[in-house]
């Protein structure tokens, strides 16, 4: 019996260990801070309005109050650096209503903009760092620009763990492409480092990082997704963490995705379709000739 | 359908010339028939711009009269064509010589007058004659070729003798500018296609036919060419209805190539200031070349006309498809579509592209030739007449036949005329 | 220079900066009034009718947005449209459009082969007249439904994608991607197969008959609105119009009013692609002229045909 058992648990962890990359697992109570996207706002004069919401809890569903965290504070990049090489921050006006905290990107013309929020917990022994990450492409056309109003940021950035994506931005992000997954931490990468994948409509997804601190991670075929429309998207946030001196480091990153425009083609029945119908035409005109006298 | 043989024989011997044996009446007018085309050639040769080169058209246009001349000058079987609506590049790819049978002869009128009414078409009645002939180019061809277009050719199987050649009737439909008229012209030609190939024991080669459309575009070149030499006044009236008339008979090849000659060689203007008139109507045929002589000889010049025999002889034919329909069908409409023969009844253009004519080129009058028994025309020129007079210009209608009784007549009246126009 | 030459000469070298130019870094725009595919992905500008579906410059927009910057958009992407339009008029479709040269060059080849070209009865011919206006209506209403009816958004470009252009000229790229059934969902599924049909149809029409596709085309149907006020004319001289018919039965898309018109001395109909065939094969001088601002630049002659239609040997 024990025997059996010890067989079973064997296969059970070769299961595992083989399949490695697909533990379905996080720890749980583990809650993170994280950007959600929400339909972007065409504005009259042409430039476009991102709505972002930030939420504490754990994707999709759980979400619980900001209220819990202390210092949070928003700031995006416009992937422009300083002289020095470091990225400039510009600060973005948190919008609070009851408990929806949430900001507005806008643009005026095409950007990049790497949006990132910060929070923080304290608990007994440790406190929790929280950073949100996420990176997009707004193509706005204003006609008549508004004056610079960003505010470069002032206060401190704390970015000690990081997530980054390669590529860091796409233009039509979709499923079935694969996306490497990056976790920094104070500019080292983690090798060897779970890393929690939280999907809108799948299952949630641990996978490894190698060796180079590095994971490639293909988003899935999504079926619900699939019976949208081709603009409509979904998200998935990654989480990683890391302790260090006393602190959590717990980062987020809201990968945005379409769905995928190619890998549901099926060529081969298609070509079948098109010959076919040409056969089908080509005899008919055939046959229409053969009845007509000249 | 047709006379019996016997009927024929004895109408013949109950005519006038009863006592005289058959044989002999023939002869008599076989030598009065080369006599009449003789005379006309002479009176040509004898005018101021006769010239060498214009020798061979006197020689194919006096060919009527010496069917072994024809036998020997051409190859193939010959298909005998009447009015031009058969297309004449069909034949040709297929090995065939088409002839146009049109007669002006006056002599030989003689031969079948009394089986026809009194007022026939003269152009019928000398054309219908020559079937009663021993020897004729009529009597020469293979198959004749008829196009319904007008009464006269309509009945034309019942007027010729039995013993003639096979006749291959072609229906023509009389409007033009519909679908079903093109459709059914097209049938036409199909229909005409397939019993040629039975004919000739061979299909049609579409790279064949293409050859000879080229050979008729390039008759249609020059005769482009020879228009607008009578346009400017280098080449007169009458020699170019001349040529024209040659072409009905002869090779296209040899005949472009000629006529290339002519204008070659030709072309001194004449410097005089006669006025010019277009000669509509009736169809005019060597030698019958009354009309145009006594115009000229009034002192006025024929800068254009849309004669069958001569100026609506040609037309090009443009294709892009070079399938055998393709080209079948643009035969079809070259011999269809642009034809401004009065048995048509959507014709309304005719008009305006005489009017559009003689305004390009100046011409102030308009002569309307009208063969006796000619009914399109005849019915025709009254409208023409109003319609000519409103646009401002002047109208002399003249109704004739082959005698030449009235050649002083008219003359007086076309003198008359030309005082009109001065 | 024969006007047939100089036209192949001008649609290859259209077809090959259409095409390829994007390689070269030419981007001559979203409103091209021919059917230089986007999908092409070395195409240096865009067909027209695109622009016109999508919701950046186009009619994919809640009427809200029409009196807005995207509305000013949609706006100034039809004025360029009408301006090139203007200029050029047909001769986009005859001289330019690659997917027209395509057809001839297809059309070429059953000539070469000497296979009879597909006749249409007059009044067929007339009954597919008002199916490119069909197509141009659902083009245009399809994305205002997506907008402002909520209807699916994968019918949106729906013109494009039972184009068969975007099938067809892809291949010239080496891209043949877009002859897949898309089975995401079956709204997918459907549109794929209908245009596969489309293609096959047009693709096998094509060869059986000039110009097959143009018969349908919404973008020659908005292209013929502007007609009457464009620069380019096609004239005829009535009077001394002798009703050859070669016009008629050279026209790839089987106009027959150039023939028969014997009033109107404007012959620009609203299938006209201003190929200039009727004006090459009309042996009267001077009956059809093709003008530009009132400037003859091309008429009908007899040394014409003479020289263009008449082989020198045998």
């Amino acid at each position: 019996m024990k025997i059996r058992i010890l067989i079973i648990l064997i296969v059970f962890f070769l299961f595992i260990f083989i399949r490695g990359v697909d533990i379905y697992a996080f720890s749980p109570g583990d809650d993170y801070l994280w950007l959600e996207f929400e339909q972007c706002i065409r504005e009259k004069n042409g430039s476009l309005t991102l709505p972002l919401r930030l939420n504490y809890g754990r994707f999709p569903g759980a979400k619980k109050g900001l209220r819990e965290l202390d210092d949070v504070s928003v700031f995006y990049s416009l992937a422009e650096t300083d002289d020095e090489g470091k990225p400039v921050f510009y600060a973005a006006r948190i919008q609070k209503d009851k408990q929806n905290y949430s900001v507005n990107i806008n643009s005026s013309e095409q950007n990049h903009f790497i949006v990132f929020a910060q929070a923080k917990k304290k608990r007994n022994k440790i406190t929790d760092q929280y950073l949100a990450k996420t990176s997009f492409l707004l193509f706005g056309h204003a006609f008549f620009k508004k004056k610079n109003t960003r505010t470069i940021l002032s206060r401190e950035v704390n970015r000690q763990l990081e997530i980054r994506t390669v590529p860091d931005v796409q233009c039509w992000p979709q499923t079935g492409n694969s996306v490497k997954i990056i976790p920094v931490f104070k500019k080292g990468r983690l090798a060897q480092k779970a890393i929690s994948l939280f999907d809108e409509n799948l299952p949630s997804v641990e996978i490894m990082t190698d060796e180079k601190g590095e994971c490639a991670y293909i988003p899935p075929e999504d079926k619900r997704l699939n019976q949208k429309g081709e603009r409509e998207f979904k998200q998935t946030v990654i989480v990683t963490e890391e302790t260090q001196g006393g602190i959590r480091y717990i980062s987020s990153y809201t990968l945005l995705l379409h769905r995928s425009r190619f890998k549901n083609h099926r060529f081969f029945m298609g070509v079948a379709i098109f010959l076919g119908t040409m056969v089908v035409v080509f005899l008919f005109v055939i046959a229409r000739r053969k009845r007509i006298k000249f | 359908m047709f006379h019996k043989k016997e009927k024929i024989e004895s109408m013949w011997l109950n005519s006038a010339e009863r006592n005289n044996s058959k044989a002999k009446i023939e002869q008599k007018i076989k030598k009065e028939i080369q006599e009449e085309y003789r005379r006309q050639a002479d009176s040509l040769r004898k005018r101021d711009d006769f010239r060498e080169e214009l020798e061979y058209f006197l020689e194919i246009l006096s060919l009527p009269i010496s069917p072994r001349e024809v036998k020997k000058r051409f190859s193939g079987p010959f298909v005998g064509l009447y009015c031009i609506q058969a297309p004449l590049e069909l034949f040709d790819a297929l090995g065939f010589h088409p002839i146009r049978l049109c007669s002006g002869s006056l002599a030989i009128q003689r031969l079948s007058a009394p089986f026809l009414p009194a007022l026939s078409c003269p152009l019928i009645k000398s054309c219908i004659s020559a079937f009663y002939l021993d020897e004729s180019i009529e009597k020469l061809c293979d198959i004749v070729v008829v196009p319904t277009t007008c009464d006269w050719n309509t009945k034309l199987p019942e007027m010729i003798p039995e013993k003639a050649s096979p006749l291959y009737i072609m229906e023509l439909p009389h409007i033009k500018e519909s679908e079903r008229g093109q459709i059914r012209w097209l049938e036409e030609i199909y229909e005409l296609k397939r019993f040629l190939q039975q004919r000739a024991g061979r299909k049609l080669n579409r790279r064949q036919l293409q050859i000879s459309v080229n050979k008729y575009m390039k008759g249609w070149q020059v005769f482009g060419r020879l228009i607008e030499f009578r346009r400017k006044r280098l080449i007169c009236g009458t020699w170019s209805i001349v040529l024209a008339n040659a072409f009905m008979i002869d090779d296209v090849e040899s005949w472009t190539e000629r006529v290339n000659i002519v204008l070659k060689n030709y072309g001194n203007p004449k410097g005089n200031s006669n006025p010019g008139v277009f000669l509509a109507g009736s169809p005019v045929f060597f030698p019958y070349l009354k009309i145009s002589e006594l115009i000229e000889e009034a002192g006025m010049d024929i800068l254009a006309d849309e004669l069958c025999t001569s100026e609506r002889l040609m037309a090009s034919v443009v294709y892009d498809e070079p399938s055998e329909y393709g080209l079948l069908k643009a035969l079809s409409e070259r011999y269809h579509l642009p034809c401004s023969c009065p048995t048509y009844i959507d014709n309304d253009r005719r008009l305006k592209n005489i009017l559009n004519t003689m305004r390009a080129y100046n011409i102030k009058g308009i002569v309307y030739h009208l063969l006796k028994g000619c009914h399109p025309y005849d019915i025709e020129s009254f409208y023409f007449e109003k319609v000519i007079k409103e646009n401002g210009f002047h109208f002399l209608k003249i109704e004739s036949d082959y005698s030449r009784e009235d050649r002083q007549n008219i003359l007086a009246r076309l003198e008359a005329f030309r005082e009109t126009l001065c | 220079m024969k006007v047939y030459e100089s036209r192949f000469l001008i649609q290859s070298i259209s077809f090959a900066v259409l095409t390829y130019g994007g390689r070269l870094g030419l981007r001559l725009g979203h409103w091209l009034p021919c059917f230089a595919c986007p999908y092409v992905g070395s195409c240096s500008g865009h067909c027209y009718l695109m622009a016109l579906q999508r919701s950046q410059w186009g009619f994919q927009i809640p009427f809200a947005e029409f009196i807005s910057v995207w509305g000013l958009r949609a706006l100034g992407m039809f004025a360029g449209f009408v301006l090139l339009t203007l200029v050029l008029s047909k001769a986009w479709c005859g001289w330019i459009c690659p997917f027209g040269t395509l057809q001839d060059w297809i059309a070429f080849l059953r000539r070469k082969l000497g296979i009879k070209e597909l006749q249409f009865s007059w009044s067929l011919r007339d009954r597919l007249k008002p199916i490119k206006y069909i197509f141009l209506i659902l083009l245009i209403v399809i994305p205002i439904l997506i907008a402002n009816a909520g209807l699916h958004s994968d019918f949106g470009l729906p013109f494009c994608q039972i184009c068969p252009a975007k099938k067809l000229m892809p291949i010239f790229q080496g891209n043949f991607r877009y002859f897949a059934v898309d089975v995401t969902n079956p709204i997918t599924v459907f549109m794929t197969i209908v245009s596969l049909i489309l293609t096959a149809v047009f693709f096998v029409g094509m060869f059986f008959k000039d110009r097959f596709f143009c018969l349908f085309c919404p973008l020659l149907a908005m292209i013929s609105f502007f007609d009457k006020i464009g620069f380019v004319r096609l004239k005829k001289k009535v009077d001394a119009c002798t009703s050859c018919g070669n016009c008629q039965r050279i026209c790839p898309v089987d106009i027959r009013e150039v023939h028969l018109e014997k009033e109107k001395k404007n012959v620009l109909t609203q299938d006209c692609m201003l190929c200039l065939k009727c004006v090459e094969s009309c042996p009267q001088d001077g009956v059809l002229s093709f003008r530009f601002l009132n400037k003859t630049i091309f008429s009908s002659s007899k040394n014409y045909i003479s020289k263009c239609f008449i082989k020198k040997k045998r």
